[in-house]
């Protein structure tokens, strides 16, 4: 369910957000879209991987935050188990939206600020407040539209890493099959990741392109992502009973 | 009590022309004196007013040809609204629908229009032309070299805009069907009855007496406007310099006009829009207890309107701040300064 409204200082005056890292506050879920920008600090943390966009078809790079539909492993005793939130849930529950304005008389795309009016961090009463007392933009306002441009330069980046990834063939999917120490079994789908023996045998054309692109960086950070895979495996697993 | 055309159109006196204009110098010839002039014939060599003196298929085919296919905004109304680009009676809504087009469908519609005498309205108003016709602003344009101007493109068919002001400095080339412009000068601000500042039509502001049917009963001092307003209708190829600030009704006249217009400040860019600084006057000052209005009145005087640097002598030069020279660095910081004030 969602309800976005594009955000103004007195609509929505009095609005407040109250972020609770808990279930059934808006987080439930078992993956998060993320960007090349932020790989650097997610790579310490979470498994990262391409997921195949119906849409698009283009490839799209996401965190994995746990195994079954929902469950969002980082939730923990109403803290973000982390020292680095993700941009796409950093932001909640506002998004970024387009509106055409006419700017020096051509019409041009501009972002604007919406708000997901039923997400479960909406409040009137509790939390951060999003404007000032006389209608300015609050801390909270301020830091969430750099996360939304950020995102949003994250989708451009996003795209030319798909199409470059895909010129060099270096994505394979992959299939998963985990154990858990209750003994139950869980298959993920849908996962790919960068192909090593490719990126290995790739010629010194194609690691110039990477490079000079600035995704060099981005495909070794996904690499490095991997081991996280066994850790939330462990955050399962210390959830469940022997 | 209601004027006839005829009556209104005896009122009004002419504009000033010149005729020893010389076309490589206006911007600084029309700019020495600080009233509207008319530059009759400044664009009849340009291609597009040569085609368009052949016919209006040949003006359109000859924009065609440069369209860069780009969207561009534009207004339409089905309803029969005259051509008045206007708002609806309550002054709820615009009385016509925004649209992001083609020009090329604009063009199509204009057209067929036409041909089958709809009165359906047409209007696309201050298209720069480097962004939807690049190239033709080459011989399609007074040359502007070390002015800054803006050269802008206005399509529709027969359309009035209610008069209002631009803070640029304007002079607009009629390049296809005739235009009417009326003017008044800024201090008629009182008599116009102008609609709200900050919900407008097209941008600007508007007067909401309608000229061609002035309502003077219920808009009486419009009278005393119409004393001090100055009329012109242009020709394909004539020119009109609007300078900032004046008041201009225009009204397109055929059922397919073209202009291009040259908007220009007189001023470094590093400043920014007075109408900002009158909104910010409205939310700071406007409703203070009357003698400190009366008190900033004359700080304002001092500072602004009336400033002078012996006001300021007193302070050694490079101590002055934001009374002293306005230059880039000072714009910044005054700039900076607002952005942190606003923020509350």
């Amino acid at each position: 369910m969602s309800n976005h409204a594009l955000l103004d200082n007195v609509t929505h005056a009095d609005l407040r957000v109250n972020t609770i890292y808990e279930k059934g506050h808006g987080f439930d879920v078992n993956s998060a879209r993320v960007f090349p920008v932020e790989f650097t600090q997610l790579q310490m943390d979470y498994p990262l991987f391409f997921v195949k966009s119906a849409e698009t078809g283009h490839f799209e790079t996401i965190a994995l935050l746990g195994f079954s539909e929902g469950e969002n492993l980082y939730l923990r005793d109403g803290r973000w188990d982390a020292a680095y939130l993700p941009s796409t849930i950093a932001r909640q529950p506002f998004l970024i939206g387009f509106q055409e304005q006419d700017v020096d008389g051509i019409p041009t795309k501009v972002p604007v600020v919406h708000i997901d009016l039923d997400h479960p961090g909406v409040s009137y009463t509790e939390g951060e407040p999003v404007f000032l007392e006389h209608g300015g933009e609050g801390p909270l306002l301020e830091r969430v539209t750099s996360i939304l441009m950020a995102i949003h330069e994250g989708h451009e980046s996003s795209k030319s890493l798909s199409k470059l990834l895909i010129g060099l063939e270096l994505i394979e999917s992959v299939n998963v099959e985990i154990e858990f120490r209750d003994g139950s079994r869980q298959n993920l789908s849908g996962l790919y990741t960068i192909n090593e023996d490719k990126l290995r045998a790739l010629s010194a054309d194609g690691l110039d392109v990477l490079h000079k692109n600035g995704h060099l960086q981005t495909v070794y950070m996904m690499l490095a992502s991997m081991p996280n895979m066994t850790r939330l495996i462990d955050r399962k697993n210390s959830t469940l009973e022997t | 009590m209601r004027f006839a055309r005829e009556e209104l159109t005896a009122l009004i006196t002419n504009i000033r022309e010149i005729d020893d204009y010389n076309v490589d110098r206006v911007f600084h010839q029309v700019v020495s004196q600080s009233y509207p002039v008319v530059l009759r014939g400044i664009a009849s060599d340009w291609p597009l007013v040569k085609k368009a003196q052949e016919s209006d298929q040949d003006a359109d085919r000859f924009l065609r040809e440069y369209y860069n296919g780009t969207t561009v905004h534009a207004f339409v109304s089905e309803s029969d609204i005259e051509g008045r680009i206007f708002y609806t009676d309550d002054l709820a809504d615009n009385n016509f629908r925004k649209i992001s087009t083609q020009m090329d469908s604009i063009l199509d519609q204009l057209r067929e229009n036409r041909n089958s005498r709809s009165a359906q309205t047409i209007y696309m108003g201050s298209a720069p032309i480097a962004h939807c016709l690049p190239g033709m602003g080459a011989e399609n344009s007074l040359p502007h070299e070390g002015i800054e101007a803006t050269v802008r493109i206005w399509i529709g068919n027969k359309t009035t805009v209610a008069a209002h002001y631009d803070a640029m400095d304007n002079i607009a080339c009629v390049c296809a069907g005739r235009r009417r412009f009326t003017l008044f000068p800024p201090d008629q601000l009182e008599n116009l009855y102008v609609g709200p500042i900050d919900f407008t039509p097209a941008g600007q502001a508007v007067s909401l007496v309608d000229l061609d049917d002035p309502d003077m009963d219920r808009y009486p001092r419009f009278a005393e406007a119409l004393k001090h307003a100055q009329t012109a209708e242009l020709e394909p190829g004539d020119g009109i310099f609007v300078p900032s600030m004046w008041w201009h009704h225009v009204k397109g006249l055929d059922d397919f006009n073209i202009l291009i217009n040259h908007w220009w400040r007189q001023c470094p860019s590093f400043m920014g829009a007075p109408y900002d600084a009158l909104l910010h006057a409205i939310l700071n000052i406007r409703d203070l207890p009357k003698s400190q209005r009366d008190a900033w009145q004359k700080t304002f005087d001092f500072y602004v309107f009336d400033a002078k640097e012996e006001n300021v002598r007193h302070i050694p030069e490079g101590r002055r701040g934001v009374v002293g020279e306005l230059d880039e660095i000072t714009a910044r910081k005054i700039r900076a300064t607002l952005r942190n004030k606003l923020n509350r």
